[in-house]
Formats: structure tokens, C-alpha cells, sequence
């Protein structure tokens, strides 16, 4: 693409990337969470895409460390609701109410999920934009 | 014989009609007793519970995610498979090689 969708993306993907990392990681505080946290960093990658092409696109993050990032967040997810099932009151760590390290297993919870969702997202862009 | 197959037929023909009839009564029944459209007091108790207890409960200030992941963590689960199976299909059709 152009030279100045190039200097655009490569200085606003950074920040996207962020930002969807801190709606995924501010989970349980702030509105938002895994899907929507999951979406902005897959959006970040769609610029990448568009402004570098598919082949950079998979320098920076290639598409079989996607497949393993989805398979063991699931993996993950899984077994971290299944342990919610029997073992919720145990796992609760309430260190103060509004800390990012607080609400136990919704904040794990949250991370797998934006993972796999994040993975998921970016593989589908993969292959459609490889075609 | 024939007179055997014809009464086979009337029972399940009378069954039929009565099946359609009880989910027709009890739909019925469902639209007239459910509250009006925009009352509170029909669903008050399960949002008190939550507005109530979520915060102290699971210890996430944002009750939706409370919700989501702690309450009905196995429907987000099953959201997570959906996207799995998409990204599946996906796979499946766009694999396919034009030779």
C-alpha cells in the first residue's frame, strides 16, 4: 500500500494492540471483556494486513503459533470452568474489590477467553485475506 | 386388517390433535399470564439478586462479566465452541483445492 498507510498502521497498531489489551485484562472492573478485547486486537491485525500484506503480517505473528494459542486456551478455558463448577469458593481471591488481581477466576477466565477469541478472529482473517 | 390400520390411523390422528393442542393452550396461556411488555415487577427477583449479591459474591466490580463468566460460565463456553466451530467450517471450506 501507500507510504502513508504504512506510516499510519505502524504507528497506531501498537496502541490498538494495547487497548485491547487492557479491555481484556480490565475485564471484571470496567465494561468490555473477552470478545470485545479480542475483536480490537484482531482489528489491529487487520490493518496490519491491509497495509503490509499477509506475508509481513505473518512475520509478527505467524498463523501456527495462532493454532497453538487457540488450542491450549481452550484447553485452558475448559478446565477453568469445569473447576468453577466444584471448587468456586476456593478459588476465590478477593484482594481488595477494585484491584486488577481480584475476582478470582473471572479474571483468568477472561484472559483464556480473549485468547481464543483473539486467535480465532485473526486466523479467519488469515485465510480470507490469503485468497 | 384394513379396519385395524384405519383405527392405527384415528389414534394417531387423535394424538396429533391433542399434542397440537396442549402446546397451543399452553402458549396461550403463556402470552395472557406473562407480566405486560415493559413492567418490572414480572422479573424483579433474578436482577435484584444479581445488582444484590454479584459484587460480594464473585468479587467483579462489572457485574455483566460476573454474569457471563461466573454464573453462566458454561453458556460462554458454549459461545467459545460456536466461534471454534466457525473458524472449523471455515477451515473446511476454504481448504478445498480447485485442481
Amino acid at each position: 500500500m501507500d507510504i502513508i498507510i504504512r506510516t499510519i498502521a505502524k504507528g497506531i497498531v501498537p496502541f490498538v494492540w494495547l487497548f485491547g489489551a487492557y479491555i481484556i485484562l480490565h475485564g471484571h472492573i470496567t465494561p468490555g471483556g473477552s470478545f470485545s478485547g479480542g475483536a480490537a486486537i484482531a482489528a489491529g491485525v487487520v490493518m496490519l494486513v491491509i497495509a503490509y500484506g499477509t506475508k509481513n503480517a505473518e512475520k509478527v505473528l505467524h498463523e501456527d503459533n495462532l493454532h497453538l494459542l487457540e488450542a491450549v486456551a481452550g484447553i485452558i478455558l475448559v478446565f477453568l470452568v469445569i473447576n468453577e463448577m466444584f471448587f468456586r469458593e476456593q478459588t476465590k481471591v478477593l484482594m481488595g474489590y477494585f484491584n486488577i488481581i481480584s475476582a478470582g477466576q473471572v479474571l483468568l477466565l477472561n484472559v483464556a477467553g480473549g485468547l481464543m477469541v483473539l486467535s480465532a478472529l485473526i486466523t479467519i482473517i488469515y485465510m480470507f485475506s490469503r485468497r | 386388517m384394513s379396519q385395524i390400520s384405519m383405527s392405527i390411523k384415528e389414534i394417531k390422528r387423535k394424538v396429533a390433535f391433542t399434542v397440537v393442542m396442549a402446546i397451543f393452550i399452553s402458549s396461550f396461556m403463556f402470552v395472557v399470564n406473562s407480566p405486560s411488555f415493559g413492567s418490572f415487577n414480572g422479573y424483579k427477583e433474578t436482577p435484584q439478586y444479581y445488582i444484590s449479591n454479584a459484587l460480594k459474591e464473585t468479587g467483579a466490580a462489572n457485574a455483566v462479566s460476573a454474569i457471563v463468566w461466573d454464573y453462566r460460565g458454561f453458556d460462554t463456553l458454549g459461545e467459545e465452541t460456536v466461534l471454534f466451530t466457525s473458524l472449523v467450517a471455515i477451515f473446511t471450506v476454504l481448504m478445498i483445492k480447485k485442481d
